[in-house]
């Protein structure tokens, strides 16, 4: 089922230092799956690969003031961990895309992102209607958490939603295995780096 | 954690006969877990302790036009498995409110929902800041589908979010344990049904 790259973006989300990069207050949370993925890797070569064939790479990073003002005083779930932790602000390295995935020029930053899902919060549904973006691809951190929201989230939206299932890394293998296998089947089309690329029409 | 009643709701996913009676479609998928959890019989008594202490208890069924005409022709995902199998028709017996959970004249019962997630397509949230709630305890099927988007929904929409993770069921034990364990503690707090009734003042 040939995808047009035209209506055609790949979401790549939280691929920032606190998660991708060695000194990342996440990373070594994250560098099993990474590894056992090549996720990583993988992105970067599937981004290069789209961005040839005319398909649109969108980056949602997600950042905070440096007293997590967007935040309640008290937050609880996961935002109080990021807040607890420190990670994630936008004035320091680990709030930075990593160098591998630094934005290109042509490429999309969606901005706002201060929750999980990855529409909740931005500017990315209405990107995507006003270019008229109908297959949106993701990929990223963490596979159970962002990208699970942002799936769902998209599904919903009437997207058609494909998930880069080896190019996303979540805290534990299990946790990976789990979102891949349980949940992503029901709300999108879950396939490989090399799969999608496959399906995008020339 | 003292919760106040009257900023509080228990919002019930999909208490369908479809779902939760013998002869419902979907019944025996869910048969297992709904005996393992008691999730039934718990949320009947839950909602009537809970309406005796003035909570709010809403009610969130998932319904479609015989021909599905609210869907894609050709949907995918478990919204193509719905329709495939014929379920939730709002004609249909499947598509009612079972017996033991029908809603008590005091309650609310959402309207719109078509889709997943227990307010993308629905007035649930106008309904919850018309009543100023705050505190919301999600119950129902699936845990892993519908209450699982709901949850993360409500988290980024700034609710207080229990998961009444013996109120709920899912297709499998595993996906059921996976979200109580994996998910559910991202973005909620995880309560029993018991618990739950423990916090909520008088």
């Amino acid at each position: 089922m040939a995808l047009d790259p035209t209506t055609t973006a790949i979401v790549c989300i939280e691929f920032q230092n606190e998660f991708a990069t060695p000194g990342g207050k996440l990373h070594d949370a994250v560098k099993d799956v990474m590894e056992s993925t090549g996720m990583l890797e993988k992105t970067v070569k599937l981004t290069e690969e789209a961005r040839k064939k005319g398909a649109t790479v969108i980056h949602a990073p997600i950042t905070f003031s440096d007293d997590y003002r967007e935040l309640s005083p008290s937050p609880y779930g996961i935002l109080a961990n990021v807040k607890a932790g420190g990670a994630f602000k936008a004035s320091e390295w680990g709030g930075a895309i990593c160098e591998t995935m630094k934005p290109h020029p042509d490429d999309v930053v969606v901005e706002g992102k201060r929750g999980l899902c990855g529409f909740a919060s931005t500017n990315l549904d209405f990107i995507l209607r006003q270019r008229g973006i109908r297959n949106v691809a993701l990929s990223g951190f963490l596979t159970n958490c962002c990208v699970e929201s942002t799936m769902r989230s998209a599904y919903e939206r009437g997207y058609n939603v494909l998930t880069l299932k080896d190019c996303c890394a979540a805290t534990s293998q299990e946790q990976h295995d789990a979102a891949c296998n349980f949940t992503f089947p029901m709300f999108s089309k879950p396939v490989t780096a090399d799969e999608f690329l496959q399906q995008l029409s020339d």
